[in-house]
């Protein structure tokens, strides 16, 4: 059965509700976004704790700021915009870390040759390559690794992704190809595949 | 490929397709830029080895899980009692 085509959409319920001062309705809205932005936050960088702290930054300052959100923008690519900036500002605190290289990126063995015969698909389900993945964002220079996390991970549009970190679409995209390319020579040796 | 017009097409494309690879996999790219990219991955070895390791690597940021699965905190609960405390205070 297909919903009626005045049926509010649940996310804009509870928003009009949390808007009316509705608490209960506002953590509803953190369950629904409250994973993403723990996820994004930890990607952007800031360890578990740090995340958990922030992204309850993040609601606190939404919740304040309901009534001067418009309803014509996404709430997440609001809230997303929200946690970026706090990283932002929490990484920039920091002594910057040394490039650490990836286990068997030069010369693909063991473990690594096992990877190659796996599918990327079924790789996908593989904890120990999931690590790596997460380890080749890390090396990535913030902006980029900030683009491909937003555009590649987190599924936002290039304009949306670009709005949050406060650039143009087209230095976005500049930021996000070079990203792309980077990460993917980091991690050659695990995506190569046999000539058809 | 002894064409030397061939082979200088060959080469510029070569320089050329890299830097739009990303564009292509987003759709962004115009008819006659995609053509151009079709034509060069279809001849060059390389470039549709990049090409389609950056596929593979999209796919797989996709399905990337979240980080500390099974440890996500219960941020709902935290910011609900964060609020009740403010509003007690």
């Amino acid at each position: 059965m297909s919903a009626r085509p005045d049926t509010p959409d649940p996310e804009e319920q509870l928003l009009a509700r949390a808007r009316a001062g509705d608490e209960d309705a506002f953590a509803g809205l953190v369950t629904l976004h409250g994973d993403q932005v723990y996820g994004a936050l930890r990607r952007f960088g800031l360890d578990g704790h740090e995340a958990e702290e922030v992204a309850q930054e993040v609601f606190l300052r939404a919740w304040r700021g309901l009534t001067k959100f418009e309803s014509r923008a996404r709430l997440s690519t609001w809230l997303y915009r929200i946690a970026f900036n706090e990283a932002q500002r929490r990484l920039s605190q920091r002594p910057p870390v040394p490039l650490v290289e990836l286990p068997g990126a030069r010369e693909p063995a063991g473990s690594g040759a096992e990877a190659r015969r796996l599918s990327p698909e079924a790789r996908a389900l593989d904890h120990e390559f999931a690590t790596l993945l997460e380890r080749a964002l890390g090396q990535l220079a913030p902006d980029r690794r900030t683009a491909v996390i937003l555009r590649d991970i987190q599924g936002l549009s290039t304009v949306a992704a670009a709005e949050i970190v406060g650039v143009r679409p087209l230095s976005f995209k500049s930021r996000l190809h070079r990203g792309r390319m980077e990460l993917r020579s980091l991690l050659a040796p695990y995506l190569e595949l046999d000539e058809p | 490929m002894t064409n030397p017009l061939h082979k200088a097409r060959f080469w510029r494309d070569h320089r050329w397709t890299p830097g739009h690879m990303s564009a292509y996999l987003d759709d962004e790219l115009k008819p006659g830029a995609v053509a151009r990219l079709r034509r060069h991955i279809a001849e060059c070895p390389e470039c549709r080895r990049i090409l389609h390791e950056l596929q593979r690597m999209l796919g797989l940021l996709r399905t990337l899980p979240a980080p500390a699965t099974g440890e996500t905190p219960d941020i709902a609960s935290a910011v609900r009692r964060r609020l009740r405390e403010r509003a007690d205070e």
